[in-house]
């Protein structure tokens, strides 16, 4: 065999030394573009595909935003059904009935009953606490100084997530439309015997219809949400009824305020890591 | 041109397999820590809200639950001591309280709030 050349020698580790420093500086630019860019270009993919929503369809629902965020003392009864798969991947229904008070920015009540739950939830703009009236026993934790913030803490920590929660937020329409795809108005209908324009939205994981109350008073009469990426692609549906605006005695900050029944027995909340695995029911 | 021999071509492509190989490596250690900082960041971003509708089984507020099945998540499962114990959501009979506990024939529960349901877990008898 014959010997290098010393020119080739040299040529290579030339070769060599730029591929170091190609490879230093393509690593240092993913570096200073960071990961969390390229990331976040893949949950936002949707989002930056300019969705597709029908102006009078955003315009509606806009408009149902504002108002809902100009109220700041209301109540409204909330009856809703979804659906859960059962063992035999069956769909079975579960209705819920719950009468909401909010009083901007801070504090919010829920009395909430169900097949066999009674329960109430108060956040008063400091503690949060939920009663279960059966059992007469009740949880209290220490809360976030806001609504919003109160409802991310009670999903994050407590697994409470009610999907009707959307609308209380301070301002729902941004939190709404986040990773739309599509939206579009559909055919008026009536709920309840009120006139409403129904809207259709689509985003990456559900399909979502708000039906807003003609006239000037646009508020949400009905919401349903696909889950179309679980398995049975759950529905979710709400009516909301009984919409109030006021400034009476239920709106006193006192009324917002936990204060524990005769005997009742202060138990912790489950939290996240706590769920066990099986249920027997 | 001449060639080079094929000692040399090895020591080369040695090299340069150990480069790359390095790079990768880098790049692995340096992604634990950005990524962490990306899912903190996501905590407060999109994927919060789009949970928000999505995950309906995470829901107990009013009820929701998929299959019989409770979510059990994979962080912190052994806190409290209570880790897979059975659930119940209404004692049996004959329990009587015993501190923080319900004393049902010698098998303990511990009442806690799920969601907006009392519930009750099975104590681990060493607790």
């Amino acid at each position: 065999m014959k010997q290098a050349n010393p020119k080739q020698v040299v040529a290579l580790r030339w070769l060599i030394f730029s591929l170091v420093l190609f490879g230093l500086g393509s690593m240092s630019r993913a570096m200073l573009a960071g990961r969390p860019a390229k990331k976040e270009a893949g949950l936002n993919k949707v989002q930056q595909q300019n969705p597709k929503v029908d102006k009078q369809a955003d315009r509606i629902l806009k408009q149902m935003s504002d108002n809902l965020t100009a109220m700041q003392q209301f109540s409204y009864t909330s009856t809703g059904n979804f659906e859960v798969l059962d063992k035999n991947n069956k769909k079975q229904k579960q209705n819920y009935r719950a009468q909401v008070f909010v009083k901007r920015p801070n504090k919010m009540r829920v009395n909430v009953k169900n097949e066999n739950r009674d329960a109430s939830v108060f956040y008063d703009g400091s503690k949060f606490t939920v009663l279960g009236r059966n059992a007469n026993m009740y949880a209290q934790a220490d809360a976030p100084p806001t609504l919003d913030a109160a409802l991310d803490s009670a999903r994050e920590k407590f697994l409470m997530d009610p999907p009707g929660s959307d609308i209380l937020y301070s301002d729902p329409y941004t939190g709404l439309m986040e990773l739309v795809t599509q939206g579009q108005l559909l055919k008026d209908e009536n709920i309840n015997g009120k006139a409403c324009h129904h809207l259709a939205f689509k985003s990456q994981d559900v399909d979502w219809e708000m039906w807003v109350q003609k006239g000037n008073t646009a508020l949400p009469l009905r919401y349903k949400i696909i889950s179309k990426n679980e398995p049975g692609k759950p529905e979710f549906t709400v009516d909301f009824s009984d919409w109030k605006q006021g400034s009476g005695p239920e709106f006193a900050d006192q009324q917002f305020t936990f204060v524990p029944p005769a005997n009742a027995r202060k138990i912790p909340f489950m939290r996240l890591g706590d769920a066990p695995k099986v249920s027997q029911r | 041109m001449k060639k080079l021999t094929i000692k040399q071509v090895k020591k080369y492509a040695g090299l340069v397999a150990a480069f790359f190989l390095s790079l990768l490596a880098t790049e692995e250690i340096l992604a634990q820590f950005i990524s962490n900082g990306a899912a903190r960041a996501n905590v407060r971003g999109t994927s919060r809200r789009t949970a928000r509708r999505v995950n309906r089984r995470h829901d107990y507020f009013y009820g929701g639950r998929y299959g019989g099945g409770y979510y059990a998540a994979p962080v912190g499962a052994a806190a409290a001591g209570v880790a897979t114990a059975a659930v119940l959501t209404s004692l049996p009979g004959g329990c009587s309280p015993y501190h923080n506990y319900y004393n049902c024939n010698g098998t303990y529960y511990a009442p806690q709030m799920q969601g907006t349901e009392v519930v009750y877990i099975l104590v681990d008898a060493d607790d």
